[in-house]
Protein backbone atom coordinates (compact mmCIF):
# COMPACT_ATOMS: atom_id res chain seq x y z
CA UNK A 1 0.00 0.00 0.00
CA UNK A 2 2.94 2.12 1.05
CA UNK A 3 5.05 2.99 -2.44
CA UNK A 4 8.20 5.52 -2.14
CA UNK A 5 7.99 9.03 -3.11
CA UNK A 6 10.01 9.89 -6.15
CA UNK A 7 13.00 12.55 -5.62
CA UNK A 8 10.85 14.54 -8.26
CA UNK A 9 7.81 14.26 -6.59
CA UNK A 10 8.95 15.27 -3.47
CA UNK A 11 10.56 18.21 -4.31
CA UNK A 12 7.10 19.52 -5.77
CA UNK A 13 5.62 18.48 -2.55
CA UNK A 14 8.42 20.49 -0.62
CA UNK A 15 7.82 23.57 -3.19
CA UNK A 16 4.01 23.40 -2.09
CA UNK A 17 4.67 23.46 1.17
CA UNK A 18 6.84 26.70 0.98
CA UNK A 19 8.96 28.50 -1.39
CA UNK A 20 12.10 28.50 0.98
CA UNK A 21 13.43 25.10 0.76
CA UNK A 22 14.74 24.89 4.75
CA UNK A 23 11.20 25.64 6.24
CA UNK A 24 9.51 23.63 3.43
CA UNK A 25 11.50 20.72 4.95
CA UNK A 26 10.70 21.56 8.64
CA UNK A 27 6.92 22.33 7.58
CA UNK A 28 6.99 18.58 5.90
CA UNK A 29 8.44 16.86 9.06
CA UNK A 30 5.30 19.02 10.65
CA UNK A 31 2.77 17.62 8.44
CA UNK A 32 4.19 13.86 8.75
CA UNK A 33 3.92 14.26 12.87
CA UNK A 34 0.26 15.20 12.24
CA UNK A 35 -0.84 12.64 10.19
CA UNK A 36 1.06 9.86 11.87
CA UNK A 37 -0.88 11.26 15.00
CA UNK A 38 -4.11 11.26 12.59
CA UNK A 39 -3.63 7.82 11.70
CA UNK A 40 -2.89 6.63 15.55
CA UNK A 41 -5.92 8.50 16.81
CA UNK A 42 -8.14 6.95 14.52
CA UNK A 43 -6.59 3.40 15.73
CA UNK A 44 -5.57 2.66 12.16
CA UNK A 45 -3.56 -0.77 12.37
CA UNK A 46 0.22 0.87 10.96
CA UNK A 47 0.42 4.76 11.30
CA UNK A 48 3.65 5.05 9.70
CA UNK A 49 2.44 3.26 6.34
CA UNK A 50 -0.62 4.67 5.93
CA UNK A 51 1.19 8.29 6.09
CA UNK A 52 3.91 7.58 3.27
CA UNK A 53 0.96 6.41 1.49
CA UNK A 54 -1.07 10.01 1.42
CA UNK A 55 2.16 11.64 1.49
CA UNK A 56 2.84 9.76 -1.75
CA UNK A 57 -1.03 10.68 -3.57
CA UNK A 58 -0.81 14.02 -2.43
CA UNK A 59 2.63 14.35 -4.09
CA UNK A 60 1.35 12.47 -6.96
CA UNK A 61 -1.48 14.83 -7.27
CA UNK A 62 1.17 17.58 -7.21
CA UNK A 63 3.32 16.21 -9.89
CA UNK A 64 0.25 15.60 -12.22
CA UNK A 65 -0.01 19.61 -12.35
CA UNK A 66 -3.15 19.58 -9.97
CA UNK A 67 -3.15 23.00 -8.06
CA UNK A 68 -3.71 22.68 -4.01
CA UNK A 69 -3.88 25.67 -2.29
CA UNK A 70 -4.69 24.39 0.86
CA UNK A 71 -2.31 21.60 1.27
CA UNK A 72 -3.15 20.65 5.04
CA UNK A 73 -6.38 20.30 4.10
CA UNK A 74 -6.35 18.51 1.15
CA UNK A 75 -3.88 15.91 3.08
CA UNK A 76 -6.29 15.61 5.89
CA UNK A 77 -8.45 14.39 2.46
CA UNK A 78 -6.77 12.33 1.14
CA UNK A 79 -5.41 10.55 4.57
CA UNK A 80 -9.56 10.45 5.64
CA UNK A 81 -9.85 7.88 2.69
CA UNK A 82 -6.53 6.28 3.15
CA UNK A 83 -7.21 5.23 6.67
CA UNK A 84 -11.05 4.04 5.93
CA UNK A 85 -9.39 2.10 3.20
CA UNK A 86 -7.10 0.33 5.98
CA UNK A 87 -9.59 0.03 8.62
CA UNK A 88 -11.64 -1.39 5.85
CA UNK A 89 -9.44 -3.62 3.86
CA UNK A 90 -9.31 -7.48 3.93
CA UNK A 91 -5.63 -7.59 4.74
CA UNK A 92 -5.79 -5.81 8.32
CA UNK A 93 -6.03 -8.16 11.01
CA UNK A 94 -7.10 -6.81 13.94
CA UNK A 95 -4.93 -6.80 17.25
CA UNK A 96 -6.64 -9.55 18.92
CA UNK A 97 -5.94 -6.86 22.29
CA UNK A 98 -8.57 -4.86 20.44
CA UNK A 99 -11.04 -7.47 20.67
CA UNK A 100 -11.85 -6.87 24.05
CA UNK A 101 -9.07 -8.18 26.43
CA UNK A 102 -7.98 -4.68 26.54
CA UNK A 103 -7.86 -5.54 31.06
CA UNK A 104 -5.67 -8.67 30.56
CA UNK A 105 -3.66 -7.24 28.37
CA UNK A 106 -3.16 -4.45 30.99
CA UNK A 107 -2.37 -6.60 33.49
CA UNK A 108 0.09 -9.57 31.81
CA UNK A 109 2.08 -10.07 34.66
CA UNK A 110 6.20 -11.07 34.20
CA UNK A 111 5.92 -9.84 29.95
CA UNK A 112 4.59 -6.42 31.17
CA UNK A 113 7.60 -6.07 33.84
CA UNK A 114 9.68 -7.19 31.36
CA UNK A 115 8.91 -4.70 28.75
CA UNK A 116 8.49 -2.08 31.18
CA UNK A 117 12.21 -2.43 31.83
CA UNK A 118 13.22 -3.10 28.48
CA UNK A 119 11.59 0.30 27.86
CA UNK A 120 13.21 2.22 30.97
CA UNK A 121 16.41 1.31 29.75
CA UNK A 122 15.83 2.60 26.08
CA UNK A 123 14.78 5.76 27.39
CA UNK A 124 17.76 6.32 29.46
CA UNK A 125 19.87 5.38 25.56
CA UNK A 126 17.51 7.18 24.39
CA UNK A 127 17.67 10.33 27.09
CA UNK A 128 21.46 10.17 26.49
CA UNK A 129 21.32 10.79 22.50
CA UNK A 130 19.48 14.13 23.09
CA UNK A 131 21.78 17.14 23.31
CA UNK A 132 22.79 18.41 26.63
CA UNK A 133 20.05 21.15 26.25
CA UNK A 134 17.61 19.18 24.85
CA UNK A 135 17.49 16.95 27.89
CA UNK A 136 18.01 19.31 30.78
CA UNK A 137 14.59 20.89 28.92
CA UNK A 138 12.98 17.56 28.72
CA UNK A 139 13.83 16.93 32.58
CA UNK A 140 12.82 20.11 33.63
CA UNK A 141 9.77 20.62 31.50
CA UNK A 142 8.25 16.83 32.27
CA UNK A 143 9.02 16.78 36.06
CA UNK A 144 5.80 15.92 38.68
CA UNK A 145 3.87 19.01 38.84
CA UNK A 146 3.74 18.54 42.80
CA UNK A 147 7.26 20.08 42.98
CA UNK A 148 6.83 23.82 41.34
CA UNK A 149 6.48 22.10 37.74
CA UNK A 150 3.93 25.17 36.55
CA UNK A 151 6.98 27.65 38.47
CA UNK A 152 9.97 25.56 37.10
CA UNK A 153 8.34 26.01 33.23
CA UNK A 154 7.91 29.84 33.99
CA UNK A 155 11.62 29.99 35.18
CA UNK A 156 12.12 27.68 32.04
CA UNK A 157 11.17 29.86 29.49
CA UNK A 158 12.51 33.00 30.70
CA UNK A 159 15.88 31.42 30.94
CA UNK A 160 15.26 30.08 26.90
CA UNK A 161 13.66 33.50 26.48
CA UNK A 162 10.68 31.61 24.89
CA UNK A 163 6.77 32.83 25.84
CA UNK A 164 5.23 29.50 27.65
CA UNK A 165 3.73 28.21 24.47
CA UNK A 166 7.05 27.97 22.69
CA UNK A 167 8.50 26.41 25.21
CA UNK A 168 5.71 24.12 25.57
CA UNK A 169 6.38 23.62 21.38
CA UNK A 170 10.11 22.77 22.23
CA UNK A 171 8.97 20.24 25.00
CA UNK A 172 6.60 18.91 22.59
CA UNK A 173 8.90 18.07 19.99
CA UNK A 174 11.50 16.75 21.63
CA UNK A 175 9.23 14.12 23.56
CA UNK A 176 7.84 13.60 20.35
CA UNK A 177 11.84 12.53 19.24
CA UNK A 178 12.43 11.31 22.50
CA UNK A 179 8.99 8.82 22.31
CA UNK A 180 10.22 7.62 18.30
CA UNK A 181 13.69 6.27 19.80
CA UNK A 182 12.09 4.46 22.67
CA UNK A 183 9.06 3.10 20.85
CA UNK A 184 11.95 1.84 18.24
CA UNK A 185 14.20 0.65 20.67
CA UNK A 186 11.65 -1.22 22.29
CA UNK A 187 10.27 -2.97 19.09
CA UNK A 188 14.05 -3.58 18.49
CA UNK A 189 14.68 -5.17 22.17
CA UNK A 190 11.32 -7.42 21.76
CA UNK A 191 11.84 -8.16 18.13
CA UNK A 192 14.97 -10.13 19.31
CA UNK B 1 -22.48 22.75 25.40
CA UNK B 2 -18.78 21.00 25.39
CA UNK B 3 -15.82 22.85 26.24
CA UNK B 4 -13.29 22.58 23.98
CA UNK B 5 -11.35 20.26 26.56
CA UNK B 6 -14.40 18.41 26.45
CA UNK B 7 -13.89 18.15 23.02
CA UNK B 8 -10.35 16.95 22.67
CA UNK B 9 -10.80 14.73 25.63
CA UNK B 10 -13.35 13.36 23.17
CA UNK B 11 -12.04 13.02 20.13
CA UNK B 12 -8.46 11.29 21.92
CA UNK B 13 -11.01 8.95 23.31
CA UNK B 14 -12.23 8.13 20.48
CA UNK B 15 -16.02 8.90 21.50
CA UNK B 16 -17.08 11.83 19.08
CA UNK B 17 -19.12 11.70 16.05
CA UNK B 18 -18.12 11.55 12.93
CA UNK B 19 -18.80 14.97 11.79
CA UNK B 20 -17.34 15.97 15.19
CA UNK B 21 -14.05 14.40 14.77
CA UNK B 22 -13.62 15.44 10.98
CA UNK B 23 -13.92 19.54 12.44
CA UNK B 24 -11.57 18.47 15.04
CA UNK B 25 -9.07 16.91 12.59
CA UNK B 26 -9.88 19.61 10.15
CA UNK B 27 -8.50 22.14 12.43
CA UNK B 28 -5.40 20.91 13.51
CA UNK B 29 -4.57 19.63 9.78
CA UNK B 30 -4.68 23.45 8.72
CA UNK B 31 -3.85 25.38 11.77
CA UNK B 32 -0.67 24.33 13.92
CA UNK B 33 -1.32 25.40 16.93
CA UNK B 34 -4.27 23.42 17.47
CA UNK B 35 -2.41 20.48 16.80
CA UNK B 36 0.24 21.71 18.83
CA UNK B 37 -2.81 22.44 21.73
CA UNK B 38 -3.89 18.61 20.75
CA UNK B 39 -0.73 17.31 21.61
CA UNK B 40 -0.02 19.17 24.56
CA UNK B 41 -3.19 18.06 26.27
CA UNK B 42 -2.85 14.48 25.09
CA UNK B 43 0.69 14.81 26.84
CA UNK B 44 -0.91 16.10 29.89
CA UNK B 45 -3.63 13.38 30.07
CA UNK B 46 -1.00 10.65 29.54
CA UNK B 47 1.39 12.78 32.48
CA UNK B 48 -1.17 12.78 34.75
CA UNK B 49 -2.86 9.77 34.57
CA UNK B 50 0.89 7.96 34.84
CA UNK B 51 1.30 9.46 38.27
CA UNK B 52 -2.39 8.35 39.19
CA UNK B 53 -3.69 12.08 39.19
CA UNK B 54 -6.52 11.45 36.19
CA UNK B 55 -10.12 11.55 38.26
CA UNK B 56 -12.54 8.48 38.63
CA UNK B 57 -14.32 9.12 35.23
CA UNK B 58 -11.97 10.49 32.96
CA UNK B 59 -9.25 7.44 33.96
CA UNK B 60 -11.72 5.12 32.79
CA UNK B 61 -12.23 6.39 29.22
CA UNK B 62 -8.75 7.14 28.94
CA UNK B 63 -7.57 4.26 30.07
CA UNK B 64 -10.63 2.25 28.10
CA UNK B 65 -9.38 4.06 25.25
CA UNK B 66 -5.55 3.93 25.05
CA UNK B 67 -5.12 0.80 26.52
CA UNK B 68 -7.04 -1.17 23.49
CA UNK B 69 -5.16 0.29 21.11
CA UNK B 70 -1.29 -1.08 20.26
CA UNK B 71 0.43 2.35 19.17
CA UNK B 72 -2.20 4.33 21.42
CA UNK B 73 -1.32 1.67 24.43
CA UNK B 74 2.76 2.09 23.61
CA UNK B 75 2.10 6.08 24.42
CA UNK B 76 1.12 5.21 27.39
CA UNK B 77 3.79 3.07 28.31
CA UNK B 78 6.66 6.03 27.30
CA UNK B 79 4.16 8.43 29.63
CA UNK B 80 4.38 5.81 32.06
CA UNK B 81 8.14 5.26 31.52
CA UNK B 82 9.00 9.44 31.05
CA UNK B 83 7.47 10.17 34.55
CA UNK B 84 9.10 7.34 36.53
CA UNK B 85 12.18 7.85 35.47
CA UNK B 86 11.76 11.82 36.10
CA UNK B 87 10.41 11.40 39.28
CA UNK B 88 12.79 9.13 41.09
CA UNK B 89 15.39 11.78 40.05
CA UNK B 90 15.86 14.99 42.51
CA UNK B 91 14.19 17.86 41.77
CA UNK B 92 16.51 19.93 40.25
CA UNK B 93 16.50 23.99 41.60
CA UNK B 94 14.84 26.76 38.96
CA UNK B 95 17.43 28.02 36.52
CA UNK B 96 17.73 31.34 36.51
CA UNK B 97 19.75 31.70 34.20
CA UNK B 98 20.92 30.91 30.79
CA UNK B 99 24.47 29.82 32.54
CA UNK B 100 22.81 27.80 35.46
CA UNK B 101 20.76 25.72 32.64
CA UNK B 102 23.94 25.12 31.08
CA UNK B 103 25.53 24.15 34.64
CA UNK B 104 22.53 21.79 35.39
CA UNK B 105 22.89 20.42 32.05
CA UNK B 106 26.45 19.12 32.70
CA UNK B 107 25.46 17.68 36.19
CA UNK B 108 22.35 16.14 35.18
CA UNK B 109 23.78 14.86 32.20
CA UNK B 110 26.27 13.30 34.29
CA UNK B 111 23.70 11.53 36.66
CA UNK B 112 21.66 10.48 33.58
CA UNK B 113 24.20 9.33 31.46
CA UNK B 114 27.44 8.83 33.71
CA UNK B 115 29.61 5.91 32.05
CA UNK B 116 29.66 7.30 28.11
CA UNK B 117 30.03 11.10 29.22
CA UNK B 118 32.09 10.18 32.24
CA UNK B 119 34.50 8.41 29.51
CA UNK B 120 34.41 10.99 26.95
CA UNK B 121 35.24 13.51 29.95
CA UNK B 122 38.10 11.75 31.05
CA UNK B 123 39.36 11.50 27.32
CA UNK B 124 39.01 15.13 26.35
CA UNK B 125 40.75 16.02 29.50
CA UNK B 126 43.64 13.51 28.96
CA UNK B 127 43.77 14.54 25.35
CA UNK B 128 44.32 18.51 26.58
CA UNK B 129 46.61 17.46 29.16
CA UNK B 130 48.56 15.50 26.54
CA UNK B 131 48.32 18.55 24.45
CA UNK B 132 49.54 21.01 26.60
CA UNK B 133 52.93 18.46 27.57
CA UNK B 134 53.32 17.85 24.58
CA UNK B 135 53.55 21.37 23.34
CA UNK B 136 55.08 22.43 26.04
CA UNK B 137 58.03 19.39 25.20
CA UNK B 138 57.66 20.58 21.70
CA UNK B 139 59.17 24.40 22.72
CA UNK B 140 61.54 23.13 25.00
CA UNK B 141 63.35 20.49 22.42
CA UNK B 142 62.76 23.71 19.55
CA UNK B 143 65.10 26.05 22.42
CA UNK B 144 67.52 23.02 22.92
CA UNK B 145 68.05 22.51 19.05
CA UNK B 146 68.77 26.40 18.84
CA UNK B 147 71.13 26.04 21.38
CA UNK B 148 72.54 23.44 19.64
CA UNK B 149 72.73 25.23 16.50
CA UNK B 150 74.09 28.43 17.71
CA UNK B 151 77.29 26.21 19.62
CA UNK B 152 77.74 24.11 15.87
CA UNK B 153 78.31 27.33 14.03
CA UNK B 154 79.95 28.62 16.50
CA UNK B 155 82.42 25.74 16.69
CA UNK B 156 82.35 25.50 12.61
CA UNK B 157 83.63 29.12 12.22
CA UNK B 158 86.11 28.76 15.16
CA UNK B 159 87.72 25.57 13.01
CA UNK B 160 87.92 27.80 9.87
CA UNK B 161 89.86 30.32 11.55
CA UNK B 162 92.15 27.49 12.84
CA UNK B 163 92.08 26.08 9.07
CA UNK B 164 93.07 29.67 7.53
CA UNK B 165 95.75 30.27 10.20
CA UNK B 166 97.47 26.85 9.52
CA UNK B 167 97.38 28.07 5.75
CA UNK B 168 98.90 31.43 7.15
CA UNK B 169 101.37 29.66 8.89
CA UNK B 170 102.72 27.39 5.99
CA UNK B 171 102.58 29.83 3.79
CA UNK B 172 104.95 31.99 6.03
CA UNK B 173 107.17 28.84 6.31
CA UNK B 174 107.07 28.56 2.84
CA UNK B 175 108.66 31.92 2.65
CA UNK B 176 111.13 31.42 5.14
CA UNK B 177 112.51 28.50 3.59
CA UNK B 178 112.89 30.29 0.16
CA UNK B 179 114.41 33.38 1.88
CA UNK B 180 116.31 30.98 3.58
CA UNK B 181 117.02 29.14 0.62
CA UNK B 182 117.79 32.53 -1.40
CA UNK B 183 120.28 33.52 1.60
CA UNK B 184 122.11 30.48 1.40
CA UNK B 185 122.75 30.27 -2.20
CA UNK B 186 124.05 33.96 -2.26
CA UNK B 187 126.76 33.37 0.77
CA UNK B 188 127.60 30.45 -1.71
CA UNK B 189 128.01 32.67 -4.50
CA UNK B 190 130.14 35.33 -2.51
CA UNK B 191 132.24 32.48 -1.07
CA UNK B 192 133.21 31.74 -4.33
CA UNK B 193 133.69 34.00 -6.89
CA UNK B 194 134.55 37.47 -4.31
CA UNK B 195 135.23 39.75 -7.16
CA UNK B 196 131.48 39.74 -7.76
CA UNK B 197 130.98 41.44 -4.23
CA UNK B 198 132.81 44.67 -3.89
CA UNK B 199 132.90 45.73 0.13
CA UNK B 200 132.69 49.39 0.99
CA UNK B 201 135.57 49.29 3.55
CA UNK B 202 137.89 46.76 4.66
CA UNK B 203 139.16 45.92 8.49
CA UNK B 204 142.59 45.27 9.54
CA UNK B 205 142.96 44.48 13.33
CA UNK B 206 146.21 44.73 14.88
CA UNK B 207 147.50 44.06 18.41
CA UNK B 208 150.55 46.63 20.31
CA UNK B 209 153.05 44.07 21.31
CA UNK B 210 155.51 46.54 22.26
CA UNK B 211 158.62 47.93 20.76
CA UNK B 212 160.61 45.34 21.61
CA UNK B 213 158.10 42.62 21.09
CA UNK B 214 158.56 39.54 19.03
CA UNK B 215 157.58 40.17 15.54
CA UNK B 216 155.12 37.27 14.29
CA UNK B 217 157.27 35.02 11.48
CA UNK B 218 154.28 36.34 8.98
CA UNK B 219 152.96 39.39 9.62
CA UNK B 220 149.62 40.25 9.06
CA UNK B 221 147.69 40.51 5.68
CA UNK B 222 145.07 43.06 4.84
CA UNK B 223 143.49 41.96 1.05
CA UNK B 224 141.99 45.33 -0.76
CA UNK B 225 139.75 44.21 -3.13
CA UNK B 226 139.37 46.18 -6.30
CA UNK B 227 137.15 48.83 -5.96
CA UNK B 228 137.09 49.23 -2.22
CA UNK B 229 137.20 52.65 -0.84
CA UNK B 230 138.25 52.66 2.51
CA UNK B 231 140.76 50.68 4.89
CA UNK B 232 140.14 50.52 8.89
CA UNK B 233 143.24 49.79 11.00
CA UNK B 234 142.53 49.37 14.22
CA UNK B 235 145.03 48.78 17.10
CA UNK B 236 144.24 47.82 20.71
CA UNK B 237 146.69 48.52 23.18
CA UNK B 238 145.93 46.83 26.56
CA UNK B 239 148.29 48.98 29.02
CA UNK B 240 147.53 52.50 27.92
CA UNK B 241 150.12 54.69 30.19
CA UNK B 242 149.65 57.87 28.24
CA UNK B 243 147.18 60.91 28.00
CA UNK B 244 147.30 61.06 24.11
CA UNK B 245 149.25 59.46 21.26
CA UNK B 246 150.38 59.89 18.11
CA UNK B 247 150.27 57.35 15.29
CA UNK B 248 152.60 57.10 11.88
CA UNK B 249 151.85 54.54 9.67
CA UNK B 250 155.15 54.67 6.80
CA UNK B 251 155.85 52.14 3.76
CA UNK B 252 158.49 50.05 4.62
CA UNK B 253 160.89 51.91 2.15
CA UNK B 254 158.83 54.24 1.17
CA UNK B 255 156.30 57.65 2.37
CA UNK B 256 154.12 57.81 5.13
CA UNK B 257 150.60 57.62 4.77
CA UNK B 258 149.82 58.55 8.01
CA UNK B 259 150.27 60.52 10.91
CA UNK B 260 148.65 62.20 14.03
CA UNK B 261 149.84 63.65 17.00
CA UNK B 262 147.35 64.24 20.05
CA UNK B 263 145.71 60.83 19.06
CA UNK B 264 143.29 60.21 22.23
CA UNK B 265 142.03 56.25 21.38
CA UNK B 266 138.71 55.01 22.63
CA UNK B 267 138.65 53.41 25.85
CA UNK B 268 137.14 50.49 27.41
CA UNK B 269 137.87 47.43 29.52
CA UNK B 270 139.77 46.10 26.88
CA UNK B 271 142.32 48.46 26.44
CA UNK B 272 142.59 51.50 24.81
CA UNK B 273 141.60 51.33 20.68
CA UNK B 274 143.28 53.37 18.12
CA UNK B 275 140.85 53.58 14.97
CA UNK B 276 143.07 54.70 11.27
CA UNK B 277 140.52 55.06 8.51
CA UNK B 278 142.38 56.10 5.36
CA UNK B 279 141.33 55.92 1.85
CA UNK B 280 142.59 52.75 -0.10
CA UNK B 281 144.31 54.41 -2.71
CA UNK B 282 147.00 55.45 0.11
CA UNK B 283 147.99 51.36 0.57
CA UNK B 284 149.78 50.43 -2.62
CA UNK B 285 150.57 46.58 -1.83
CA UNK B 286 153.65 46.54 -0.32
CA UNK B 287 154.71 46.37 3.87
CA UNK B 288 153.94 48.99 6.10
CA UNK B 289 154.79 49.80 9.57
CA UNK B 290 152.62 51.42 11.84
CA UNK B 291 154.63 53.20 15.08
CA UNK B 292 152.59 54.08 18.29
CA UNK B 293 154.10 56.51 19.98
CA UNK B 294 152.86 58.22 23.78
CA UNK B 295 153.75 61.81 24.76
CA UNK B 296 155.26 61.84 28.34
CA UNK B 297 154.43 64.44 30.88
CA UNK B 298 157.66 66.78 29.38
CA UNK B 299 155.90 66.31 26.20
CA UNK B 300 158.65 64.35 24.14
CA UNK B 301 156.87 61.42 22.48
CA UNK B 302 158.23 57.60 23.46
CA UNK B 303 157.42 54.74 20.78
CA UNK B 304 155.07 52.55 22.80
CA UNK B 305 154.82 49.82 19.48
CA UNK B 306 155.69 49.29 16.19
CA UNK B 307 153.31 46.91 14.07
CA UNK B 308 154.45 45.34 10.80
CA UNK B 309 151.23 44.56 8.27
CA UNK B 310 151.44 43.75 4.52
CA UNK B 311 148.76 44.68 2.10
CA UNK B 312 147.94 42.86 -1.52
CA UNK B 313 145.36 44.63 -4.01
CA UNK B 314 143.04 42.53 -5.79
Amino acid sequence: MAGTLTAETFEKLLASLDADRDRAAVKYEDLRRTLIRFFEWRRAPFPEDHTDEALNRVARKLSEGMEIKNIGGYCHQVARLVCLEALSSVDNKRDPLESGNERAAATTGVDEAVEREIRLTCLDRCLESLPTEGRTLIVEYYQDESRGRIDRRKALATTLGLNREALANRAQRLRDKLEQCVTSCVNQKLAI
Amino acid sequence: MKSSDDIVIGYLCGELSEAEREEVEGQYFTDPQAFDRLTRIENDLIDRYSRGRLSGETRERFERAYLSNKNLRARLKFGEALAEKLDRSEPSPVPTTRGSLWQQSFFSSLKLGKPAFAFSLALVLLLLFGSVWLSIQSNRLRVELARLDAARAEQEQHEAELQQQLADERKRNQELASDLQRASDQATQTKTSPESVTPAFVTLLLTATGVRGAEPTKPPTLVVPKGTEEVHVQLTLKDHDYRNYQVVVQAIAGPQIFNRRNFKPRIDKSGATFIISLPSSKFAAGDYMLTLSGASQSGEFEDVSKSLFRVERR
